[in-house]
């Protein structure tokens, strides 16, 4: 299934998307985490150090390229392989989980929840 | 649409199958929930606090996310301190028919976590707030 957490900035919604995949996880089911917000915390919630937090390569949103299909409709399309993807971008937390963060927009808006 | 919340839409279509289930915590807003975003997510977790303004900007998420016919859309109510709070976002939900699938206790355990840079769930996993969101893992496991 995929989940969304949304919410205010504050209200919880990291700390909700974070021990939720933990969970998830922890029943043996293989986790996906994406921090789409552009703060760390959904790092710290799952359970990686502050100090490897820090560490995380974030995802420039050039990863994904608008392209026409045979159709002449406009695909998004990933500019490198998944393996490469986890490679150059994937952290690891615990319960086997896997963390992408997306890059963070310039305009610095961002929420703290 | 920014390209960074295309980005993130597109990543979790490319990603699915990837994990068993992906768990995306998405942008503070409403501006990234387009048109295309049911078809990227199954379901949708509304968090709201037991104070105005908080509900209405997630009856406004969730108006927005039945027009998008997100199969799965659920309020989260959070830091609930009193039958007071609990009661006003249990009536406000009510009355724009948002379900709640579960009511997280404020809990200072979450502060306490916090403070000592560990995961909540690792601080203390029997802690209420805990408790609360492990009704919600319960409920995705019993969807498979």
């Amino acid at each position: 299934m995929r989940i969304a957490t949304v919410g205010k900035g504050g209200s919880g919604k990291t700390t909700l998307a974070g021990t939720l995949a933990r969970m998830l996880a922890s029943r043996q089911e293989k986790i996906l985490a994406i921090d789409g917000d552009p703060n760390p915390n959904l790092a710290l919630t799952l359970g990686i150090s502050r100090e490897d937090a820090g560490n995380i390569n974030f995802i420039p949103h050039t990863v994904m390229k608008l392209e026409e299909d045979e159709a002449g409709e406009r695909v998004l399309k990933m500019t490198l392989s998944q393996s490469d993807l986890f490679q150059q971008y994937g952290s690891k937390a615990p319960d086997n989980i896997d963390l992408i963060v997306m890059g963070h927009p310039a305009d610095g808006t961002a929420g703290s929840g | 649409m920014c390209a960074s919340h295309r980005a993130v839409r597109g990543l979790i279509v490319e990603l699915t199958g990837y994990g068993k289930h992906t768990v995306t915590d998405m942008e503070a807003g409403l501006e990234h929930l387009k048109r295309g975003t049911a078809k990227n997510v199954d379901m949708m977790l509304i968090v709201v606090e037991p104070y105005y303004r908080s509900l209405e900007a997630g009856m406004r998420t969730f108006k927005l996310a039945t027009e998008l016919k997100i199969p799965h859309l659920y309020a989260v109510s959070n830091k609930v301190r009193t039958d007071a709070d609990r009661e006003a976002i249990e009536t406000f939900c009510k009355q724009h028919s948002m379900p709640i699938i579960t009511t997280i206790p404020y809990d200072e355990n979450l502060i306490e976590s916090e403070r000592k840079a560990i995961a909540p769930i690792d601080f203390n996993p029997a802690a209420p707030s805990m408790q609360a969101i492990g009704q919600i893992a319960d409920w995705i496991l019993t969807k498979g």
